[in-house]
């Protein structure tokens, strides 16, 4: 699990430092504050390789990926034409160095070699040895077309005992869940459930909240990541089935040993999050404000005394 | 009825307890010519101020604000109330924050414990001592100490001394919300006493 974050010179960010991450954790703050900057800095610690996908995963992609995106990947004018993103992951610490153009300093930090992994004119990442590889996924709780779902719950139940794991998550959702399967019906594949009525009942009748959530849970299960993104996770999702989704989240992320950063917007959703973990055994929830000032965008990790008295105070962290 | 101030509107912020110390001090900071150019901020009680305030006082906030107050009772000990906030603000702002002052750089931020700096008591303290002064008063005021006392010898005591006797008050002069901030409101309370002089010098220093 990813224990601290620090990003410098990345996008907006002049020097990010974020301790005492959570399992789960959402990011709020204003427009342009950087929420969605934070996930691709995160994606970036965790699977390096996948740099070349950063253009689309999370903003609207279009023309020459080098002059439209990845020259913008550092801050602009950042000193030296450099910027570092490091975490800790245990006793591991996953370190990048990013330099621009104008990049000439070779005396680097200690801990970075020169292993570069990738290469344009406008930007080059270089990777630090003894950097771990974290799975991490990318996903949504948008509401997935029958299809999709029928696909995600077939790999969840392919893995060795991913049947049985996704129906005990559901089961922890609405306990009248006994059986979760994929029909080969004449009409077509489909997710059936079993909640005890006279016959097995297509998923999508049981409730929107478990609908959504049997698809990230199926997600989870089957691609196995160790960090879930998810960007504006209230998009879509109607207020009164918010703290469901959460509790399932928060279960997922549990029984999963899955971490999860979650950027939102509304107050009515960090709410039903807080919510979601107040009667849970372990708190193990956090909240990363970001905020912009002058010299760039700034952040910190709130707890679970802050976020209660954000709420008692009725202050608004975004 | 004007819509009331926005914190994003505003660059001067002052945080208070309640929503009744709210009506209050709105009514107090009219008084000294600052109506609607002040966001007042109650904190839903002094539980947890600390951390209320940690959480409140963002970088942000503090970069976009001019000024920045905040009032809070003594309650039960003044000087350590005073000493705490002085040492949490100086801490949380970089600046040398002491009660019943103002600092000089940006933001400006000012501390005020209530009744009058250095007493025990609260916002209520202050009030009932002011408008008990007023000789005009004479006579109301000793139909409630009578009714107070009734009740105590009766084995029923306030919690809150004060607050019991300003609510005692409004329980005729505003019943339809026997609360400090109400009756403010209701301009149950002449605000024009000396007693005032010293929080309103403070308000006007906004």
């Amino acid at each position: 699990m990813i224990t601290e974050l620090a990003m410098e010179n990345f996008r907006g960010f002049v020097s990010l430092e974020l301790k005492d991450l959570k399992r789960v954790n959402i990011v709020v703050g204003q427009n342009n504050s950087g929420k969605t900057s934070l996930l691709e800095g995160i994606l970036l610690l965790c699977e390096p390789a996948r740099v070349s996908e950063l253009p689309r995963l999370f903003r609207a992609a279009q023309g020459n990926a080098d002059v439209r995106y990845f020259r913008w990947l550092l801050r602009d004018q950042a000193p030296g034409s450099k910027g570092e993103l490091r975490c800790k992951l245990g006793s591991v610490q996953n370190a990048l160095l990013l330099t621009g153009p104008g990049f000439r300093d070779q005396n680097l930090s200690q801990y970075i070699r020169s292993r570069q992994i990738y290469g344009l004119v406008n930007l080059k990442v270089s990777l630090s040895e003894g950097s771990k590889e974290v799975p991490c996924r990318i996903t949504s709780i948008q509401q997935r077309d029958p299809n999709t779902l029928v696909s995600l719950v077939g790999k969840a139940q392919r893995k060795a005992e991913g049947e049985e794991t996704l129906q005990r998550l559901l089961a922890s959702m609405d306990p009248r869940i006994k059986k979760v399967r994929v029909d080969p019906g004449e009409d077509g594949n489909q997710v059936i459930v079993d909640i005890g009525l006279s016959e097995l009942l297509p998923v999508s009748q049981v409730g929107q909240g478990v609908y959504r959530l049997m698809a990230i849970m199926a997600e989870i299960i089957g691609e196995t990541p160790e960090v879930v993104l998810i960007d504006e996770i209230e998009n879509g999702l109607h207020h009164s089935v918010q703290e469901i989704v959460w509790k399932g989240l928060a279960e997922t992320a549990e029984r999963l040993n899955v971490q999860i950063f979650a950027t939102i917007h509304s107050d009515e959703c960090f709410k039903s999050a807080h919510r979601a973990f107040l009667n849970r055994k372990n708190y193990d929830f956090g909240v990363i404000q970001l905020f912009r000032v002058e010299s760039g965008v700034q952040g910190r990790v709130l707890d679970r005394k802050h976020i209660e008295a954000a709420i008692a105070g009725e202050i608004d962290l975004r | 009825m004007p819509e009331p101030p926005k914190l994003e509107n505003c660059d001067r912020v002052l945080v208070v307890e309640g929503y009744s110390d709210l009506l209050f001090y709105a009514e107090l900071l009219e008084a000294v010519g600052k109506h609607g150019q002040v966001f007042i901020k109650p904190f839903n009680g002094r539980t947890d101020l600390a951390a209320k305030l940690e959480t409140f006082l963002t970088p942000q906030l503090l970069a976009a604000k001019q000024t920045l107050g905040i009032i809070v009772d003594a309650d039960t000990n003044a000087q350590n109330t005073a000493s705490e906030l002085s040492r949490l603000l100086t801490q949380l702002t970089g600046q040398a924050v002491a009660a019943g002052a103002w600092t000089t750089s940006k933001p400006r931020v000012g501390l005020f414990v209530t009744p009058d700096g250095s007493s025990n008591g609260e916002i209520e303290t202050l009030v009932w001592r002011a408008w008990s002064a007023d000789p005009a008063n004479g006579r109301p005021k000793g139909c409630v100490d009578e009714f107070m006392a009734c009740m105590t010898r009766a084995g029923l005591k306030a919690q809150s001394p004060d607050k019991g006797l300003v609510s005692a008050l409004l329980a005729i002069r505003h019943d339809e919300d026997p609360r400090l901030g109400p009756g403010a409101r209701a301009k149950v309370f002449d605000f024009n006493r000396p007693e005032y002089s010293q929080l309103k010098e403070f308000l006007s220093d906004f």
